[in-house]
């Protein structure tokens, strides 16, 4: 999705919907902009994998899953909620296995949040470490003096990305949960 | 009552999840707990070679910062509700110092901004050696002196009930003694007389007699009808029915 055109689209048609949405149920703008966002990226990743299937309006679709990701998130925060009911209608609309994509995603999404603040070093590494390159064609492309190097910068690498990961609410959210 | 609707949005959702739509992995025992032993393999390896979603997922807070940024984001329903009442507060104020700075006019304000005295008729203005009671009203008139002129003015018309220029000045005289409701008989004596020489002023004044008054219907009917028939002070009566409503 390189042009932002199709986002700029996305923003319009349905931020002003979200928003309404979340705001009658506690929410804020930076709530409605996260919903959008995930929403975006879960009907993404549907049509790349080729699971997506539209049997009702794609506004109906496309709000549904808002919908559902920002009733899980209040589901979450153990908020209150008020005007539940006058959503419930969408209950259905999207299907029932965006929830748990949505969950998988939010998932991968704390992951990706730590890789992304690493520094430019350790994602290079990691990353040609999880595309399976050999330690020493990595430690060569790295500049390392030796593949014992190399791992043992990976290994620094990771431990940084996954202290910071256990460092997160969210995962402590989620952890032990399922 | 709140507290009812709340619990009943709790059960609703207790429900869903029971149905496995909100954590559709809360029924499957046998899933791994998430988080143990994280490593570089399996989920989180993943998700960190899925660039395509990382690129889009910065792309989109690259565009959401953008909007937020040049304020085409959408608006905040809780400042919608704010500039509403603002609004509201607005209208009200400015509503307040209009009327304030411009009330309705009162039927004396009315009266004043619209009255001009009639002058005298030269005609009529020197009696010579032996000045009639009408002379020496008109003298009285021009020097304002009030009391006097009505008084001569009275004798005038008590000599010539058909004194049209007496019965006219008679009532201007009660205008400006602050008597509307006698010099309103005088005009309309004046009004529905057959001579036209003072009729459309008659009315006219006839017509301010009954705001000073207070009947401001009726002079609103009364300019009207001059209007329809076309009378003299045409724009000045319409002018005047605008203040009226």
């Amino acid at each position: 999705m390189k042009d932002n055109k199709i986002l700029n689209y996305l923003y319009d048609m349905y931020f002003g919907m979200i928003y309404e949405m979340v705001s009658k149920n506690n929410g804020n703008q930076a709530d409605a902009r996260d919903v959008l966002q995930e929403a975006i990226i879960l009907t993404y990743k549907k049509i790349r994998n080729g699971s997506f299937e539209l049997t009702t309006t794609f506004t109906s679709y496309f709000f549904s899953v808002c919908w559902n990701i920002w009733m899980r998130e209040l589901r979450n925060r153990k908020t209150e909620i008020n005007n539940l009911m006058e959503y419930h209608y969408l209950e259905q609309a999207a299907d029932a296995g965006i929830i748990r994509e949505f969950e998988q995603q939010q998932k991968y999404r704390i992951y990706q949040d730590h890789f992304r603040r690493l520094g430019r070093e350790c994602q290079k590494l990691l990353k040609l470490f999880l595309n399976k390159y050999p330690l020493k064609d990595i430690a060569r492309m790295m500049g390392h003096k030796s593949e014992k190097a190399a791992k043992k910068k990976k290994y620094k690498c990771k431990e940084r990305l996954v202290q910071s990961i256990k460092n997160d609410q969210r995962f402590e959210d989620y952890h032990g949960r399922k | 009552m709140e507290e009812n609707k709340n619990e009943r949005n709790w059960r609703y959702l207790e429900d869903l999840d029971c149905r496995g739509q909100l954590s559709g992995a809360s029924q499957a025992g046998d899933a791994p707990v998430w988080g143990e032993g994280i490593d570089l393999s399996g989920e989180m390896a993943e998700a960190l070679r899925d660039d395509d979603v990382m690129s889009l997922r910065r792309q989109i807070s690259e565009v959401l910062d953008r909007r937020a940024a040049d304020g085409s984001g959408i608006w905040d329903p809780s400042w919608r509700r704010v500039a509403m009442v603002a609004g509201m507060a607005f209208l009200l104020i400015f509503g307040t110092m209009v009327y304030m700075v411009r009330p309705p006019m009162e039927g004396s304000d009315l009266f004043s901004r619209y009255y001009t005295s009639y002058p005298a008729l030269a005609s009529v203005r020197s009696g010579g050696e032996d000045p009639t009671p009408l002379h020496r009203a008109f003298s009285y008139y021009e020097a304002g002196k009030w009391d006097a002129a009505s008084k001569h003015f009275s004798l005038a018309v008590g000599e010539n009930a058909s004194n049209q220029v007496g019965w006219f000045y008679l009532g201007l005289t009660r205008l400006e003694m602050d008597r509307p409701l006698q010099a309103l008989g005088c005009f309309n004596w004046v009004a529905s007389s057959n001579d036209p020489l003072l009729r459309d002023q008659a009315s006219w004044y006839s017509a301010l007699a009954l705001i000073k008054a207070g009947h401001r219907d009726r002079a609103k009917d009364r300019l009207d009808w001059m209007i329809e028939k076309r009378m003299w002070p045409t724009a000045r009566a319409r002018g005047l029915i605008k203040q009226i409503d």
